[in-house]
């Protein structure tokens, strides 16, 4: 056996208190995580990313790290963390979320961290406050308009009611191309609900108030039977998920789509010589859905501080304006004009931007906080009227008796 | 040595009682110590989270406060039960789960036949058959989903070009047509697999049995009935009860697919139970649904035991 001399233990022991100053050193930094889809996002995910650096870089006491889970996870995982006693201490939820989770309690107010009132903030802002206090801060908004393909539209203009749009639909269906396109799968549950929310913002429904659902009123009738009949005609490619057919579009081979103002920015990304425009959707109500995503903090955290920190960071007009540029035709917390060399660029953004004061969250009012299961009701249902046949006023009249029995189990 | 001599030489002697029963080291807990690790595994890994999950199913219990309960007894099975939608995620499960079996050890069993056979490129036609096994389910999904896509899917462009135009059917939404195309996936993913497995089993095939079977004059389904089915057939029994219970809990491949979708027409047992878990959020209700499919596999389970006993018992050998 070997024998070990009293000079290399004291070798070793030196070593090891020279690592450990070391690490003691790099650890005076608090590590508070933050998760959000927008860090899975393709292109933007890398933005984002160097967007957080520029905060941990001016910090000497906080370090954020980025958690990247894709959108369609997040809601579970950390949901499920924080059941746990856990969790990411910032994130960034969806709307729907957002409401899930403050009566639960598992949000810490945001004016309980810091002062907010020196910030000037958007009119989504109202959305983030419950019972009188503020859970979150507003981290996007997108608002919905068309987004048309002028070479395939007869007169080149979008068109300027439901009817109109139906006829340009039709016109520029042939050919393998489509004159338009939505979401109506299982598998896309989520942008289902968006697209299909839009028709009843625009034909003039809601999804409930005063605490009841009105799943089966005539307004939202009225625009299930529209969604239908645009999905009869033959003019979508039916089945094709966001993804592919937001490729068909840069490709020239959809003449219109409702969709947020992120989609434009995907497609000026993608094709930047494909030649698209904007305008408001052609409903008989002007009213159209937002995605609004917030960003809140963890009431399981202990780490107020760093999250008052990067809060107070993330406010600055500097970091709201590298925000917005970095997400495209979104709007930030606070209302910050769009720089005129970015409007140049992306003309079409000015469409979505003068849609901000129609802009509706996409949940069940009065019962924001079960949106997620009346999105599962109804998308089902819709879903039986669009491919299995049956009646939209049976459908819905289906789903207004499973949403009061199943989700409010009366 | 001289002991293993002596040993070997009383090896035919009738052994004494107090031999039989004393075990290796003299001490009549070995074998408890010895199964210990295992029983204190499954009662703390598998036993404590079941009972957690039967006591959940009596409760509302929610996803976002997993710690705040109301017992309410057997509601949820009421609930559960009343539901004609949940008879029918059941019926699916049910459909999905046989037809897997039936077709995933048929054409394991072709299959094997076939590779059992000698040919030129046999080895790389063994080699091969496991690729869609060893495929990720995710992944055969997501490929499968692409190739049943209404617009760039490569079915449809066949479909086009052999003159079968249907417009641009969209597999995955429609309601006749998205279980059909989930089992072709399925199937495909995981014959393979009762291929491999047989065609172990098939080495163990005696020649001369079946040598004398074809010098008899045997045809060549009478030849497989006699050498070959009495050898591979608990293996292929308790493939049988595999499949069913992979069936039985195949998540992964429906989720990517279809999410239960058309209008219920994918919808199984686990869809339903990962729905009502982390989209409803009430953990109640999806442990109770768990408990319900516990019941279904427990049962397919005894049925198996139950078949393999009595074949031992009909060959004598219980």
């Amino acid at each position: 056996m070997t024998r070990i001399s009293r000079r290399t233990v004291l070798l070793a022991a030196s070593g090891a208190a020279t690592l450990n100053v070391t690490r003691s050193f790099a650890q005076t930094k608090e590590t508070l995580t933050f998760a959000a889809a927008l860090f899975a996002d393709a292109g933007r995910g890398e933005l984002a990313r160097a967007w957080i650096e520029k905060f941990n870089k001016s910090q000497d006491r906080y370090l954020i790290e980025p958690v990247a889970i894709p959108f369609a996870r997040l809601a579970d995982t950390v949901f499920t963390q924080m059941g746990g006693g856990g969790g990411p201490d910032l994130v960034r939820f969806d709307q729907s979320d957002f409401f899930a989770a403050v009566p639960a309690g598992r949000l810490f107010p945001v004016d309980d961290l810091l002062d907010l009132s020196k910030f000037k903030f958007q009119a989504a802002d109202k959305f983030v406050k419950v019972g009188g206090k503020r859970f979150g801060i507003v981290f996007e908004t997108a608002n919905f308009g068309l987004l048309y393909n002028p070479a395939l539209l007869k007169s080149g203009a979008p068109p300027k009611d439901f009817e109109a749009f139906i006829t340009a639909a039709k016109e520029s269906t042939g050919d393998g191309k489509f004159g338009y396109a939505y979401r109506a799968t299982m598998p896309e549950r989520g942008g289902f609900w968006f697209d299909l929310t839009n028709y009843v913002y625009g034909f003039g429904g809601q999804w409930g108030g005063g605490g009841e659902p009105t799943l089966n009123s005539p307004e939202v009738v009225e625009a299930v039977t529209q969604y239908k009949r645009v999905y009869d005609l033959g003019v979508i490619p039916k089945g094709a998920n966001a993804a592919t057919y937001r490729r068909m579009f840069w490709e020239g081979k959809i003449a219109m789509n409702i969709d947020n103002g992120g989609a434009g920015g995907i497609f000026a990304a993608q094709a930047p010589d494909f030649k698209f425009s904007a305008a408001p959707s052609p409903f008989p109500n002007k009213a159209q859905g937002i995605i609004l995503t917030m960003l809140v903090f963890n009431a399981n955290s202990k780490k107020k501080a760093g999250a008052a920190a990067f809060i107070e960071w993330m406010l600055q007009p500097k970091s709201q304006a590298e925000l917005q540029l970095l997400l495209g035709a979104s709007n930030v917390a606070t209302l910050f004009p769009r720089d005129p060399e970015e409007i140049k660029r992306i003309p079409w953004v000015t469409a979505f931007d003068e849609n901000t004061p129609n802009g509706q969250p996409m949940l069940v009012r009065s019962l924001e906080n079960r949106t997620l299961e009346f999105q599962q009701v109804v998308c089902e249902n819709v879903l039986r009227c669009l491919v299995g046949g049956e009646t939209p006023k049976q459908v819905m009249a289906d789903a207004q008796a499973q949403a009061l029995s199943r989700i409010l189990r009366r | 040595m001289k002991g293993e001599v002596r040993q070997a030489s009383r090896s035919w002697l009738p052994v004494s009682r107090s031999e039989r029963a004393a075990p290796l080291d003299g001490s009549p807990w070995t074998p408890y110590l010895f199964a210990a690790p295992v029983v204190l595994y499954l009662l703390l890994f598998q036993g404590y989270p079941l009972w957690h999950e039967l006591m959940l199913s009596f409760t509302q219990t929610s996803l976002l406060t997993p710690t705040t309960s109301n017992f309410i007894g057997m509601r949820n099975y009421a609930e559960l039960a009343a539901r004609p939608d949940f008879w029918r995620v059941i019926w699916v499960t049910v459909l999905y789960t046989l037809v897997c079996v039936v077709f995933a050890i048929t054409l394991g069993l072709g299959t094997a036949l076939l590779l059992n056979r000698p040919f030129i490129g046999r080895g790389l036609a063994r080699a091969l058959v496991t690729i869609p096994w060893a495929a990720p389910p995710v992944a055969i999904a997501t490929i499968f989903a692409w190739m049943l896509n209404a617009q760039y899917g490569i079915l449809n462009h066949w479909m086009k070009v052999l003159g079968l135009e249907i417009g641009y059917e969209s597999w995955l939404d429609n309601p006749r047509l998205a279980l059909p195309a989930i089992l072709v996936t399925t199937i495909w993913q995981i014959f393979p697999f009762a291929s491999v497995v047989i065609l172990a089993a098939l080495q163990g095939v005696s020649e001369e049995v079946r040598e004398a079977a074809q010098i008899d004059g045997a045809d060549r389904l009478s030849v497989f009935k006699v050498a070959a089915w009495p050898t591979i057939r608990p293996t292929v029994t308790l493939l049988a009860l595999f499949v069913t219970i992979w069936s039985l809990r195949r998540f992964d491949l429906i989720w990517v697919m279809t999410q239960g979708g058309p209008i219920g027409a994918t919808k199984t047992l686990v869809i339903e139970l990962y729905t009502r878990a982390f989209i409803s959020r009430e953990l109640g209700e999806a442990a109770a649904i768990g408990m319900v499919g516990l019941t279904i596999a427990l049962g397919v389970t005894m049925v198996y035991f139950w078949v393999t006993l009595r074949a031992e018992r009909a060959e004598g050998r219980r």
